[in-house]
């Protein structure tokens, strides 16, 4: 159960957050998505949206990229491979607790 | 919240972004209003078609495309835009179906089989759709089981080969057929993406 802890403690808490878990979780089945379609997904406002996106593009985890399509700009945001890794490495970790926990009695 | 559900959320998301392209059922609506009305054209109820030939054509294919276009930026501006790397096996996929599709009309203009292979190879597509969908699509089995049906019909005596025939001068009831599923399997596309997005956003609150 100690190792099961111990996996616990890594956890990486900027990607176990609840919305960039999605967020990471959604790019990782893509090369990359608009901010539209990230927000339609989460349900998060801009402002939240923005703010976690922050956070991951300065942990190096996601890369954005301003364009204008048509005279629309347009972000486009993408996973780089750090965050790949990361939302990948973060997967197996949970899959690993569910596991373990499952083997615990009461 | 417990783990199986936010893992159940997180499979649903890479679903949902996964097969985005795939989802967006309402560009499968002018292809399969096409089907029909050249299934009335084949069936004689498309008077256009006869008095302004070949504009009456045209005008039809470029309906199809513009309400292609229109729905494809209903999904740019609503939803949003996702590009995917580009699969070797997708592109495979898509050569594969053309050459069965090919292959089957080849087949039944040379031999009349008794069941019909054009709509067989339309059974294939949505049953690969629905196995490359990762089995959660169940409206591409429905479908596909039922253009089964619909290929096994000329066995029964209710419709005969050449009706199902899609290149075919009787095949107004095939074509027809084919339409309406494309219809129908769109607008579930589109309400399941649509369900699925809902679901999203109430299940992070």
């Amino acid at each position: 159960m100690t190792a099961a802890f111990e996996e616990l403690a890594t956890l990486d808490k900027l990607v176990h957050e609840p919305a960039r878990l999605a967020i990471m979780t959604a790019l990782s089945a893509c090369q990359s998505a608009d901010f539209l379609f990230l927000q339609q997904l989460t349900g998060l406002t801009k402002g939240n949206l923005s703010s976690h996106l922050i956070k991951l593009e300065e942990a190096t985890f996601v890369q954005i990229d301003k364009q204008f399509v048509g005279k629309k700009p347009n972000t486009q945001i993408g996973l780089t491979e750090k965050g790949r890794q990361a939302i990948e490495r973060h997967w197996q970790l949970l899959e690993n607790l569910r596991q373990d926990a499952q083997q615990w009695s009461p | 919240m417990r783990h199986e559900t936010v893992a159940a959320r997180m499979e649903r998301t890479k679903l949902v972004t996964r097969h985005y392209h795939q989802l967006q059922g309402l560009r499968q609506i002018p292809v399969g209003l096409l089907f029909l009305i050249l299934a009335m054209d084949r069936a004689g109820w498309w008077p256009l078609f006869s008095v302004w030939q070949p504009i009456s054509g045209i005008l039809v294919f470029g309906l199809a495309i513009v309400g292609l276009w229109l729905a494809g930026r209903y999904y740019d501006q609503t939803i949003g835009r996702v590009t995917h790397h580009s699969s070797i096996k997708s592109k495979v996929a898509f050569v594969a179906g053309l050459a069965l599709f090919l292959a089957a009309q080849w087949v039944e203009a040379l031999w009349q089989w008794p069941v019909s292979a054009s709509i067989l190879v339309f059974a294939l597509m949505y049953g690969f759709g629905f196995w490359v969908t990762g089995r959660a699509l169940h409206q591409y089995l429905a479908a596909a089981c039922l253009l089964v049906i619909i290929s096994l019909l000329p066995l029964t005596g209710l419709l005969t080969t050449p009706q199902l025939y899609l290149f075919g001068p009787e095949s107004a009831p095939g074509v027809a057929l084919v339409g309406l599923i494309m219809i129908l399997v769109g607008l579930v596309d589109h309400w399941w993406l649509i369900r699925s997005l809902q679901s999203l956003r109430e299940g992070a609150r």
